[in-house]
């Protein structure tokens, strides 16, 4: 297993750890601890990381309903058809899927808010953090509705009201209308890696709550281009046939 | 480029400005829905095209009114760009930070970064929807110049074109005494335009404004109701 997903048990006063399926995983060493609180920055996830939510050989914990969601996914990719995926369609990636990509995140902090403007598309999640609760008539969406606080060092954003039909990541693991995103944010090595441990727990596609960790680079001084989804199909169009097969 | 322009925008308005990227208590920091959009005025006034793009604009008008819509990349889901995109009634929201400040239009999930630094680096960038900005404070006025704009973008919803040699100079400030900012634009194309073009719309703040998701590519935001009629879905204070 990739060495910065460290299966510690005993670990506990060095930091969250966090039960998935499959093992622990743990925050990073407190030696890679930083007093910074600030997330603000454009990240590019770190190159030894993936775009999937686990890691390479871990199972996803799913309920019977999640399995078929997710072999149905799994088995139109296999044979080349796309038109299940929603981005092929340039509908938004949502959260998390949206942090899995190499492309850049601009995280801007505001004194109630933090947004998170990503370059794929061109999407915006915004993060409150004036203490209001969940909306109960929050109309669903991709990146569901996002509460945040500060423990610490650490940025902990609870994501709940997700719109149906979702995917977690480009491996085609389903996101449902029952999932909640609890995501523990936090600087590293002075502010110049972001470290993101997000569990996902959905009763009614996942039997147990699931965690990945990822790291991200700062790109001090990075220029951000637009990338407009719909143009690159169009330059593309073999990305995206109505038959939902890719054509060569 | 844009240091020498705004250098010549200071000596021709004898107005002190801040030097850009000094910091500067003002903020636009908010969010905001359109009071004025684009008014009356901007569809009377239209400007004076040249050439080429007279013809063309011509093409688009006709096109319209056979209810055939031609040379509108928003209709395909693709960039509205500046300033079109200001004609639209979705919430804008616009972020302050030291470095630049960041307008968010809720319509297509669009940004817009206005750098506050004279960056040379905005050189080498491609043409973006939204042109290069680069913006500064000058007394309660935040002046933002824009050149390198991608070429295919309207100016006004109605298919005025634009070449590669627009620039746009906004000067925004709070009408004195209320919630109201005025953007006044004034809108150079010495290719596409006979003469500068000026418009103006107002944005009234509003920070109990919930800023929703927008998913052009679903037709999230008008929705098609059973008599066939299209609706537009505001939220917030948008009303």
């Amino acid at each position: 297993m990739n060495g910065l997903f460290v299966i510690v048990a005993g670990l506990f006063l060095a930091g969250p750890v966090i039960a998935q399926a499959g093992g622990v995983v743990e925050s990073s060493a407190s030696t890679e601890r930083s007093p910074v609180r600030k997330v603000a920055g454009i990240w590019t996830l770190a190159a030894d990381q993936s775009v999937t939510f686990g890691a390479a050989g871990v199972k996803p914990p799913l309920t019977p309903a999640g399995q078929a969601l997710f072999d149905a996914n799994h088995a139109s990719l296999q044979q080349g058809a796309v038109s299940l995926d929603p981005t092929t369609s340039c509908l938004p990636m949502g959260a998390p899927r949206n942090m899995y990509t190499h492309f850049p995140i601009h995280i801007v902090e505001t004194p109630d808010q933090v947004t998170m403007i990503f370059q794929s598309g061109i999407r915006t999640r915004r993060v409150y953090l004036d203490g209001r609760p969940h909306d109960p008539d929050f109309d669903p969406s991709y990146n569901g509705e996002s509460i945040g606080r500060w423990e610490g060092d650490v940025l902990v954003v609870d994501t709940v009201n997700f719109k149906e039909g979702g995917w977690l990541d480009p491996s085609g693991v389903p996101r449902g209308p029952q999932a909640r995103l609890v995501e523990r944010i936090r600087p590293l090595d002075g502010g110049r890696r972001l470290e993101i441990l997000t569990t996902i727990t959905d009763p009614a596609l996942f039997t147990a709550p699931w965690t990945t960790r990822k790291l991200y680079d700062l790109r001090p001084g990075a220029m951000l281009e637009d990338f407009v989804c719909v143009d690159r199909v169009r330059a593309n169009p073999q990305w995206a046939s109505t038959d939902g097969g890719i054509s060569q | 480029m844009f240091r020498s322009a705004m250098t010549a925008v200071i000596a021709v308005l004898g107005v002190v400005a801040v030097q850009a990227g000094e910091a500067s208590s003002n903020t636009l920091a908010g969010r905001y829905f359109a009071k004025v959009g684009f008014g009356k005025e901007a569809y009377e006034k239209l400007p004076a095209l040249k050439g080429e793009y007279a013809k063309v604009y011509a093409e688009r008008l006709e096109s319209r009114r056979s209810g055939k819509v031609i040379g509108d990349p928003t209709a395909g889901c693709s960039g509205g760009g500046f300033p079109r995109i200001m004609a639209v009634p979705y919430a804008t929201e616009i972020l302050d930070t030291p470095e630049m400040m960041i307008w968010l239009w809720e319509g297509g999930d669009r940004v817009r970064r206005v750098y506050k630094a004279d960056r040379k680096d905005l050189k080498s960038m491609p043409p973006l929807y939204s042109g290069l900005p680069v913006g500064w404070w000058e007394g309660d006025t935040f002046v933002i110049q824009s050149e390198g704009f991608v070429e295919d973008t309207l100016l006004h919803p109605t298919g005025v074109p634009h070449s590669k040699k627009l620039r746009t100079t906004e000067r925004l400030r709070f009408i004195e005494g209320t919630d109201l900012l005025e953007n006044v634009t004034t809108i150079e194309d010495p290719e596409a335009l006979s003469e500068p073009w000026v418009l103006r719309w107002t944005l009234k703040r509003d920070d109990s404004i919930k800023m929703m998701e927008y998913s052009c590519e679903e037709n999230n935001r008008h929705p098609v109701g059973e008599d066939g009629r299209v609706s537009t879905n505001l939220a917030g204070g948008a009303q």
